[in-house]
């Protein structure tokens, strides 16, 4: 069977789905395999709709909003910028990176708007079906892009997110201004350790297992294993199941 | 210059909670400057404690909370000294508190600030071995129990104000200075623990399955990091083979710390047997050099945990560690005691760290002007440990020494007697007693009941429905009002707990929340406040006992609120108002036995004011000291003596009965009284008074007839009679060539199963004294251990580097002393030097400490227990080493076990300190909750 | 602490050095003695409450007495350590297992408890010197009692658990309630139930 790629944009409605009206009234011909959902401001995309998009089959996304400085709602597309920014990061980490773009188009735009959608679509024609549809790769990458999403559905990463706009310009509660460089480092340990903490909680959902078992399963040191497990045990994610010999086993207590 | 009657106490450890206790409760409005946000100190990160195997935190947590309601102390967290002026009896402090940025008044510990904190940060309560938020609380029994911002890791993202519910945090809060004016001042900050990162054959910091013993005491910890699950770091599996090493950073002159850390021996048996209780499968192994197990029971310990624990001891100090790179398991190599070499595989490793002189040390030096020694540790006085080189200043605990928790106890209570001296006449002058309101008499009424349930934030909220609670509960009988409340022990909710009380005229309260052991007294106080009886009360537990362990069944926790609320509603109805009673104190005490110990305690208390009756069973003060010539430390005993025995008879306030003899004693706490006949006359005479003190002494073992031939030469003598002979009739020695020292006589055996913890001192002593003597005299000491604990460890090398010999010997065989033809020797068998004879001119036995027979009649008399050993039995040996079970009675000295002349005199003021505690008083209060007696049917 | 005098032979009490355990009124033969506060004048009514239940769900029903030291503290840390446990159990607190009167326990079966358990220091460490070792030899005795009048002596469990058993606590109470599950409701002859409780 052919494959036709499916798009899926989001729109923010003051500029890029203005944008796209207007390659319409302009009759400009683009790709139909776009299909789109309007928003009110990019900034409203939670990464959450992105991966839901992916677990459903979708091979593409594009998130298009106002030029940087001309959101109809000062911020929005910036704080949309840092949210797809870490969602890149993990995308990145399960090697599932090239499907996501973000990309501005003013209303005035409709040409811009026309290409940014045929080049995407053309590059996801290159890359071919997304991998989830391939029997040999569906367990493996729906498993990895639920591990994603766990990760971004906990309020650990949300609060990073969500404040790290304002605190980087702005200030913070204190007043004081923390470069994106210091903020990003701590940001990017705790998106790394998140991944592997909500991947770590995936391997153990059903069944218990050692730290070297799990260890050997996502091919982490065991060592940072065993940290990662302590610290999913405060949060009361994860308990002791039984101990076999010298071996004791860690099940995930977390309720769906 | 007036005195002020307050007292600064710095350091929240339980040196300072003890102080802070003793004096609060003896009339002193008491600061408690803690530079972590909750006291505790290091024994809050233990799990057990020795030789008892106490959970820590169960025998630490109540005196937290007593510590933290005290109506008279002031515990001012997340503090520091900067500066001090003035002078004893009037010192002015400046403390710079740093802002926690969250009110400690609002704050109700609930812990949803720190669960939507994305910041992690290194816990190092936990010892590293996991994370916390930038909001934290240092543990969960902390006192008090607030949560602070770690600025230096929040990254100000403004999460946790706005989840908190109770208002309490406020990133504008800044540090302040808070000036005080005390009359006197306590260090009681405690020690640093030694970090062996530096090294580096160790491989601590490189090697993961190297852990501290710090780290271990987590690792064990039912509420650690692992659940007490023993997990090693590098792969989260149980480790079967542990190796303990022993001396990691003390006794090692080769880093410059040559001293013993004295409590490494005792706590590394503790961790190996609580690891061999939690799991049986695991195998530990002691590495040690000398075991010192010189405290009351230690010795037994360590028998049990090699007896039924199974605990190998292996003596052989291990100076490297190799690691297999596969396993992360390591490799130590050691010598056995037939000279082979044997390398050995482990699991996991834990480094016993020494004790180092807390990081503060310097500045606190500089800051009040102290002297530190030549260890950096505080300068104290040779007799008195709490005395620091500045009138004033006193110190306790860990900081002037390493010691052990019973130790530290009895120094700081030592403190707190010796600032009663100085600030006893300005005793109760800032301590305010609570203004109550008179007590309603509601025994006409019928009950009227007020219910008030907590949502404690979520924690109950969460789970149980609490309006219907709160519906169900309006429907009870006899109950008039119920209501909800977001955190019912509020500041803002006793308020209006109180203003219903009066509108809705309640005369029995039910508050359903968390557990009635740790807020039952403030309830009780607040419905006192409001004018009930606070025994009107009762507290249902929705919480710990119900919401906390049904989580996933709301309906069922629902139900079994509704249960408890009904089940509280029928214990107040039959609630009845009753008094707790008040006893007039005589303020006077007998002192049982005038040694060293008696007289320290009898001046204690005379100097303060306080009549004492001084009973001593022979013919002259002094006891056993009266043998001792010299300190370890050279200081000169019998001049202290005489000087103490002088004072003692001239004080008018001490009355001094020799030849005494205790008929009976009857009474209770306040309210003693004693028959005595004294004197060569036999005069019967008798006193009331309001305390005792046992300070009844021991004596020294005298060996059995033709124990090491001694009786049968006078070539063989015991150690006292040889200090006798070189302080006061050196002549004596003119003929001696060589003495061979023969050490643990009459201790550490099946009849006398315990250290006599003086004796390796003792023989050190004289044999370096004999050394100044004469440098050509050839001495040997036998030994089993050498216990030299903490700084006396100088010695021992000293010693050792004037030429002595130290020969260890095997209890299983001991040297023996023969005369062959006429001359002496002395034969001992070691299995890897084979036989070894020694031809010497003097014998010197180290006989130990024995309990005297009378023990067990004075005993009977007091209703006072007795040890396995004879000697008096304190209430608890770790944190009540001075107190008697039955109260208003004390004990002091080596009626309490084996000590020194240091530590008895510590002892006698640790114990006049606690018997100030009700001296102090003019009417005590005894419990309310009594039994009575229905006449018509006792039977008899 | 009660002392016999020399003139009456009547026990008396000296309230100033009265702990409160309750030890003595548990143990007195005639009732002699009479508890404040944690007596039966309150506990007797708190046990009545405790058996009766809401709903169907809440069956079996186990009434727990635990001391204040020990065990109510071991069942505190449970909560705190938030191991779960089935809400199947009604607490009550007394200061000492030495003053669990043996009249508790049978009220409580009687009136239809399904199952009680008992929980005091380990032997050695009763805040008041020795309260335990009376109570466990006391509830001994009970578990013949028990089995003379018809209910089974497995309904009856007595523990000890320290301040830092929560787990054990929560795991004792768990099999305790799977136990007492599976034995059924507690059928109490009914002749039985027509003796009068005194007030005792």
């Amino acid at each position: 069977m052919d494959y036709e790629p499916k798009i899926l944009g989001f729109l923010c409605n003051w500029c890029s789905y203005a944008g796209a009206d207007l390659a319409g009234v302009s009759r400009i011909q683009y790709a139909p395999n776009l299909r789109v959902i309007r928003v009110m401001c990019s900034g409203r995309i939670d990464p959450i709709f992105i991966l839901e998009g992916f677990l459903k089959g979708i091979d593409g996304i594009m998130v298009l909003g106002c030029h940087l400085g001309d959101c109809h709602y000062i911020n929005g597309n910036y704080e949309a910028e840092i949210k797809i920014g870490v969602l890149n990061k993990l995308l990145k980490l399960i090697g599932f990176s090239e499907r996501l773009i973000l990309d501005w188009v003013s209303a005035s735009e409709g040409n811009r708007f026309a290409q940014v959608v045929n080049e995407f679509t053309e590059k996801i024609r290159d890359l071919g079906p997304s991998p989830i549809k391939d029997k040999k790769y569906k367990i493996n990458i729906t498993d990895e892009l639920n591990v994603i999403k766990s990760a971004l559905s906990d309020i650990r990463l949300r609060v990073f997110i969500g404040r790290k706009r304002s605190i980087i310009t702005e200030g913070n509660v204190y007043g004081e201004v923390i470069s994106e460089e210091e903020f990003d480092k701590i940001l990017d340990q705790a998106i790394y350790d998140e991944y592997i903490r909500n991947k770590i909680l995936l391997k153990i959902k059903n069944k218990s297992k050692s730290v070297p078992e799990i260890s050997k399963e996502i091919r982490v040191e065991p060592n940072r294993v065993l940290e990662h497990i302590i610290c999913l045990k405060s949060r009361g994610l994860v308990d002791f199941d039984k101990i076999i010999d010298i071996y004791p086993k860690f099940i995930s207590i977390k309720e769906e | 210059m007036e005195k002020v009657g307050a007292v600064l106490v710095i350091g929240g450890g339980i040196g300072g909670i003890q102080a802070s206790m003793d004096l609060a409760n003896s009339g002193y409005k008491v600061y408690i400057v803690e530079s972590t946000t909750s006291i505790g100190g290091v024994m809050s990160q233990l799990d057990k404690t020795f030789p008892t195997n106490d959970c820590s935190i169960c025998i630490l947590a109540p005196k937290l909370v007593a510590a933290g309601r005290h109506e008279n102390i002031n515990i001012l967290i997340n503090a520091s000294v900067e500066r001090v002026e003035g002078e004893a009896g009037n010192f002015t402090a400046h403390i710079k508190q740093k802002s926690l940025f969250l009110d400690q008044k609002k704050c109700t510990g609930c812990g949803l600030c720190a669960r939507v904190c994305p910041v992690e940060a290194i816990d190092i309560f936990n010892e590293g071995l996991s994370t916390r938020s930038a909001i934290s609380v240092k543990f969960p029994q902390a006192v008090p129990l607030v949560y602070s911002i770690d600025k230096d890791k929040c990254i100000g993202c403004g999460v946790c104000e706005g989840r908190c519910e109770a208002n309490a945090i406020d990133y504008t809060l800044e540090d302040k200075i808070i000036t005080i004016n005390v009359g006197a001042i306590i260090l009681a900050v405690g020690f640093d623990e030694f970090d062996p990162t530096p090294l580096k054959s160790y491989g601590y910091g490189k090697f993961f399955n190297v852990v501290t013993s710090t780290q271990f005491e987590r690792i064990l910890s039912a509420s650690g990091p692992f659940s007490g699950t023993i997990i090693r770091p590098s792969d989260g599996l149980i480790p079967r083979k542990i190796a303990f090493l022993q001396c990691i950073g003390s006794r090692d002159r080769h880093i410059g710390i040559e001293y013993c850390s004295s409590v490494c021996c005792m706590y590394t048996t503790k961790e190996a047997v609580i690891a061999k209780e939690h799991m049986e499968l695991v195998q530990p192994t002691i590495f040690s050099m000398d075991i010192r197990a010189c405290g009351k029971d230690f010795d037994k310990y360590i028998e049990r945990a090699k007896d039924e624990y199974g605990i190998r001891y292996i003596r052989s100090r291990i100076s490297f560690i190799k690691e297999v790179s596969d396993t992360k398991d390591l490799i130590l190599q050691y010598e056995t005691e037939n000279g082979k070499i044997i390398e050995e595989s482990f699991n996991l490793v834990v480094l016993s760290v020494g004790a180092k002189p807390h990081h503060s040390a310097l500045e606190l030096a500089r800051t009040l002007n102290i002297k530190l020694n030549e260890f950096g540790f505080c300068k104290t006085d040779p007799f008195f440990s709490i005395q620091t080189s500045r009138k004033g200043i006193y110190v306790c605990g860990m900081f002037s020494e390493p010691k052990d928790i019973p130790e530290t106890v009895i120094e700081a209570s030592a403190a707190a007697g010796t600032v009663n001296v100085l600030l006893s006449d300005v005793r109760n002058t800032l301590v305010r007693e609570k203004e109550l309101p008179e007590e309603l008499d509601i025994s006409n009424e019928p009950p009227r009941i007020g219910v008030f349930i907590c949502h404690c934030g979520i924690n109950i909220g969460g789970v149980v429905n609490v309006p219907e609670v709160v519906e169900y509960a309006a429907t009870l009988p006899d109950v008039v009002y119920a209501e909800r409340n977001l955190y019912t022990c509020s500041a803002d909710t006793q308020v209006n707990i109180k203003e219903k009380i009066k509108e809705y005229n309640i005369n029995r309260v039910v508050v359903a929340s968390c557990t009635p052991r740790t807020h039952e007294s403030l309830f009780q106080a607040t419905i006192r406040e409001a004018g009930l009886n606070k025994y009107l009360f009762d507290l249902a537990n929705i919480r710990d006992q119900c919401s906390w362990v049904h989580m996933h069944e709301p309906e069922a926790a629902t139900e079994k609120a509704e249960d408890l609320v009904r089940i509280s509603v029928a214990k107040v109805r039959n609630l009845i108002p009753l008094e707790e009673q008040k006893v007039k104190v005589t303020h006077k005490g007998i002192i049982i036995g005038g040694g060293v110990a008696g007289m320290t305690a009898a001046l204690n208390l005379a100097e303060q004011g306080y009549e004492v009756y001084l009973v001593e069973k022979n013919n002259r003060l002094g006891g056993y000291s009266n043998n001792i010539f010299s300190s370890l430390e050279s200081d000169d005993v019998q001049i202290f003596i005489k000087e103490l025995i002088e004072k003692t008879d001239n004080h008018k306030l001490i009355n001094v009965f020799l030849d005494a003899q205790i008929t009976s004693i009857s009474g209770y706490i306040g309210n003693f009284t004693t028959n005595i006949i004294y004197s060569k006359e036999k005069i019967q005479t008798s006193f009331n008074h309001g305390i005792i003190i046992v300070a009844t002494g021991a004596k020294e073992y005298q060996p059995e007839d033709n124990e090491f031939l001694f009786g049968q030469d006078d070539r063989i003598i015991i150690q006292s009679k040889l200090e006798n002979i070189l302080f006061t009739d050196e002549k004596k020695l003119k003929n001696i060539r060589s003495m061979v020292m023969i050490q643990c006589v009459g201790s550490r055996n099946e009849e006398h199963p315990y250290c006599s913890r003086i004796c390796c001192s003792e023989a050190i002593k004289n044999a370096l004294k004999t050394k100044e003597l004469n440098p050509d005299i050839n001495i040997i000491i036998l030994f089993r251990d050498i216990r030299t604990y903490g700084f006396k460890e100088k010695y021992y090398n000293l010693a050792r580097d004037k030429g002595i010999i130290f020969l260890r010997f095997n209890e299983d065989k001991p040297p023996e002393v023969k005369v062959i033809n006429e001359s002496l020797n002395v034969l001992l068998s070691r299995s890897d030097i084979g036989e070894l004879k020694f031809n010497t001119d003097l014998v010197v036995l180290s006989t130990g400490i024995i309990a005297p027979k009378e023990n067990s009649d004075l005993a009977k008399i007091l209703k006072v227990p007795l040890n396995e050993d004879n000697f008096f039995l304190e209430a608890h040996v770790k944190l009540r080493p001075s107190d008697f079970a039955t109260d208003g009675v004390f004990l002091c000295g080596t009626a309490r076990g084996t000590a020194n002349i240091k530590e008895s005199i510590a002892q006698a003021i640790s114990a006049a300190s606690r018997a100030v505690t009700i001296l102090s008083k003019d009417m005590l209060k005894t419990e309310g909750i009594t039994s009575y007696i229905d006449e018509k049917k006792c039977i008899g | 602490m009660g002392l016999f005098t020399e003139s009456i032979k009547k026990a008396q009490v000296i309230k100033t050095v009265c702990k409160g355990c309750g030890t003595c009124f548990a143990e007195c033969p005639t009732s002699a003695i009479i508890m404040n506060h944690y007596g039966s004048k309150q506990i007797n009514p708190m046990v009545n409450e405790a058996v009766k239940s809401l709903t169907e769900e809440s069956k079996p029903k186990i009434v727990a007495f635990l001391c204040n030291w020990c065990s109510y503290a071991g069942a505190d840390l449970a909560g705190v350590s938030r191991y779960q446990y089935p809400p199947n159990v009604r607490v009550i607190r007394t200061m000492c297992s030495g003053g669990m009167s043996k009249s508790y326990i049978l009220r409580a079966f009687l009136n239809g408890a399904d199952g009680v358990f008992i929980s005091g220091c380990h032997i050695g460490d009763c805040h008041y010197i020795s309260g335990n070792e009376k109570a466990y030899l006391r509830m001994d005795h009970l578990k013949t009692l028990l089995r003379k009048i018809g209910i089974e002596e497995e309904r009856l469990e007595i523990h000890q658990i320290s301040a830092s058993e929560g787990k054990k606590f929560a795991e004792k109470i768990t099999a305790f309630t799977k136990k007492i599950s599976k034995l059924g409701d507690s059928k109490i002859p009914t002749k039985i139930r027509k003796i009068k409780m005194k007030a005792y």
